[in-house]
């Protein structure tokens, strides 16, 4: 093919193409004069002083403007950055709508593709390998939004340029665990605001004339409460089986952190100052399988299909028995608290409250959950780093924060928004959240502390929560057997997973 | 002018003409998709797995060559893999039999004729063409406390099963759902059914035989190489189980329904362990093949082929 192009180019094919040409340059004018109706040609002083007229006139023209006019401003050139999410339906679809629209009215040369990828609901199962093979192949999305992934290659260091905005952690709901690496260094601006809470059925608690939990309460007072709210269809507590508003909160409560990591040990049943974490996890457990305050699986299964045939669908659907309208108190997860509103529907009235105390540690205990967006750092190679730094920026600052706000899609990371009129008026009954996220980063117990992404978490950090899920959720809460067993078989499972050595 | 033809033979081999040339490129960029499709997305995915199964390679960090490391963990530590792999062994030994036994009643009840036939027969196979995941959440609901699945059991006064959140039930649950998608299997036999000469029928009614003795002597005989090739293609599924334990269980609970597939799926991108999955991964063709080598000497022993005795 090239010698067949070079041959297509060679000096006796340029020298044809060449003669041709000035043959025919040399054949205009006699073709010009073979069309014989031509105008005859104007004298030579007409065409003189035509042209000073029209010299003259450009000139003015020309001087004119280089005296007014201002210097023009050097257009940007159009640049194409994209953002990779697994939100794709409802409210948390208009909220990427959003950040791509806004941006490019403030970046009118910067076009913003959001990438919907995953189902929405399964992230480890398919956004994440989406994405992190995309990360590694040199395709990936300018901005990567909620990765747990982290090998900090593959993200831009943060640092400087959060620097340069005038970032301060404090004013956001913001964890060393998931924004840093482990030298400290900054590597993801704050997704959301992640922590479970408490929520009451205002309409339940007034049908049965107990009044709403006081910010002091215990465990003992909450299961009294649950039982005056107990009737035939009503139950007055859900005992969720997930970590989330369920044993990691109360794990929480008693003090515990998850495992040391240098000795590889779980620790999940080291309290402290006062805590008894295995003793509050059979109080727990006894709610369903022994007190009956609430639901047990199966019947919680009947409440969700009352959920859903009020309409109520999504993966959350499955962990909120609450939804369904039957139940008096359970948990809360502030991070989804748009959502939840979706799937309330306005059917019943609902209003935060504060978690009760450990009877033991005389605590609350808060699970704390925290997300992340990351810049890629192939976009520095694609010539748009400045650009793509600002998009990721554009998340946290105050046109966002305020959609988030109005629509909560997510609870606006910025603390300033966290008791904005714009929040309250989209979630009424929300007024206890400000004062419970303080606490809740105060004493919390922080997922990424644990989970692999998280700084300082365990290599087989997977593996450690798989055993343990196994014997605590499955086992015991689910399964309703012997809790103290299952407890001690988690953590023996667990040290297994923690010393494994692949 | 046959000599002439015979002479001219040599030279048209050795020298293609210019319409043979371009008839084997026609080929080849025919099938040119396809190769190309394999090479990047089948083949060099293989080639690159066999090499990272001698790594260690958490994902976005650095290669380090380990030899024989993975496979050796993979045998003699991982008790995951080994509860995995029996997980795999249990669903197979009640899957494939089940899958076998119950397509051939179906095939043989749809080779009947009776009114309605098309209509059985697409509703049959509906499930063999419709998503994965979706099936699963379907099942997902016929199995829940409250599903319809208990209800049922519960009409005969029994109490149903907390089929996918017990331990003891989730495996259970899952074959008796696989058994939902034997529109393929229930195809090949139906085929197979329809392939049998009349004549032997008669041939065993002339000698007194009745239904039993058209099943025994004619229908299963004539049926084993379909039996043989649908055993194996359901035992390399078997060993492929993947979606429905992803979306209905996670692998739960307690690992119960932990298949090596998704053992796999879950080191690779879990703990993003690619070496070690990609060790796996071959281990696990190591097993299919062998399997599948032996079901074929095997079947030398009870698979009739009509045709081979023919020959």
């Amino acid at each position: 093919m090239s010698s067949q192009r070079q041959r297509t180019f060679s000096r006796r094919g340029l020298l044809r193409v060449a003669a041709r040409s000035a043959a025919l340059a040399a054949a205009a004018p006699l073709l010009q004069a073979c069309a014989g109706s031509a105008p005859p040609a104007p004298t030579p002083q007409v065409v003189t002083k035509e042209v000073e007229k029209v010299v003259t006139q450009v000139v003015e023209r020309t001087v004119e403007k280089v005296i007014t006019a201002t210097p023009a401003p050097q257009a940007k050139a159009p640049i194409k950055l994209t953002i990779s999410t697994d939100w794709n339906i409802g409210v948390r679809r208009k909220a990427m709508e959003f950040w791509a629209t806004e941006f490019k009215k403030q970046n009118p040369n910067v076009t913003v593709e959001v990438w919907h990828l995953g189902s929405g609901g399964m992230t480890t199962a398919n956004y994440s390998p989406t994405v992190q093979t995309m990360l590694l192949t040199g395709t990936g999305p300018s901005v990567v939004t909620e990765m747990w992934w982290r090998p900090n290659e593959v993200y831009i260091q943060l640092d400087d340029f959060l620097k340069s905005k005038g970032f301060k952690k404090e004013d956001y709901f913001y964890s060393p665990y998931m924004q840093e690496a482990e030298d400290g260094k900054i590597y993801g601006v704050p997704f959301g605001t992640y922590f479970d809470g408490m929520v009451a059925n205002l309409d339940i608690f007034e049908k049965a004339g107990v009044p709403l939990p006081p910010k002091e309460w215990t465990f003992q007072d909450m299961v009294d409460t649950a039982k005056k709210l107990r009737k035939d269809d009503v139950w007055g507590y859900e005992r969720t089986n997930a970590m989330q508003g369920g044993w990691a909160s109360r794990m929480a409560s008693e003090g515990v952190e998850w495992y040391d990591r240098k000795e590889l040990k779980t620790t999940i049943h080291i309290g402290k100052d006062g805590g008894k974490p295995q003793e509050m996890f059979v109080d727990w457990w006894n709610l369903t399988w022994k007190d009956g305050v609430a639901p047990k699986p199966a019947e919680a299964a009947q409440l969700l299909q009352i959920a859903r045939s009020a309409g109520v669908v999504g993966g959350l659907a499955s962990a909120l028995v609450w939804v369904s309208g039957k139940i008096g108190m359970s948990w809360f997860p502030f991070n989804q608290a748009g959502v939840v509103k979706e799937m309330v529907n306005n059917r019943f009235r609902y209003k935060a409250i504060w978690p009760f105390k450990s009877h033991y540690s005389g605590r609350r205990g808060y699970f704390l959950e925290h997300s992340t967006n990351t810049a890629n750092k192939d976009v520095g190679a694609r010539g748009h780093r400045d650009e793509a730094l600002e998009l990721l920026y554009f998340w946290i600052s105050d046109p966002m924060q305020k959609f988030h706000a109005e629509n909560v899609p997510v609870f606006p990371a910025a603390r300033k928004w966290w008791s904005s009129k714009e929040l309250l008026n989209a979630l009424p009954g929300m007024e206890e959240m400000a004062p419970m996220a303080d606490e809740a980063l105060k004493i919390g117990l922080y997922r990424t502390k644990y989970m692999d992404g998280g700084t300082g978490s365990s290599p087989n950090s997977f593996d450690w929560w798989t055993a343990v899920k196994g014997k605590i959720e499955d086992r015991a809460l689910i399964g309703g057997e012997d809790p103290v067993a299952s407890y001690k078989a988690a953590i023996e499972e667990g040290d297994k997973a923690l010393a494994k050595k692949v | 002018v046959a000599v002439e033809h015979v002479r001219a033979l040599p030279q048209a081999g050795g020298r293609r003409s210019r319409r043979a040339l371009m008839r084997e490129l026609e080929g080849w960029l025919f099938i040119a998709p396809w190769l190309v499709g394999f090479v990047l997305f089948t083949a060099g995915p293989y080639l690159a797995s066999m090499v990272l199964a001698f790594v260690r390679w958490d994902l976005g960090k650095t290669i380090e060559f380990v030899g024989l490391r993975n496979f050796a963990f993979l045998f003699l530590e991982d008790e995951l893999f080994r509860k995995s792999m029996f997980n795999t062994l249990y669903y197979t030994v009640f899957h494939v039999p089940g899958m076998l036994v119950f397509s051939f009643v179906v095939a043989g009840l749809l080779n009947l004729r009776v009114r309605g036939l098309a209509l059985y027969r697409t509703m049959f196979y509906l499930p063999s063409v419709t998503s994965g995941v979706g099936m699963a959440l379907i099942w997902i609901w016929l199995f829940a406390p409250n599903g319809v699945i208990n209800f049922l059991i519960g009409l005969v006064g029994l109490p149903g099963p907390n089929w996918l959140y017990d331990a003891s039930w989730a495996m259970p649950a899952l074959i008796l759902m696989s058994y939902w998608g034997l529109g393929t299997t229930m195809v090949l036999f139906l085929a197979g059914l329809q392939g049998i000469p009349q004549q032997l029928y008669e041939a065993v009614e002339v000698d007194g035989g009745g239904w039993w003795g058209r099943v025994r002597h004619v229908t299963i005989p004539m049926m084993t190489p379909y039996i043989f090739l649908s055993a194996v293609l359901n035992i390399i599924g078997s060993f492929q189980v993947f979606t429905s334990a992803l979306i209905m269980t996670n692998g739960g609970p307690d690992n119960a329904t932990l298949f090596v597939l998704l053992h796999l799926f879950n080191n690779a991108w879990g703990s993003y362990r690619m070496g070690y999955a990609s060790a796996m991964g071959w281990v696990l063709v190591a097993i299919i093949l062998a399997l599948t080598i032996l079901q074929f000497r095997i079947a030398d022993r009870w698979v009739y082929y009509e045709y081979a005795d023919r020959s």
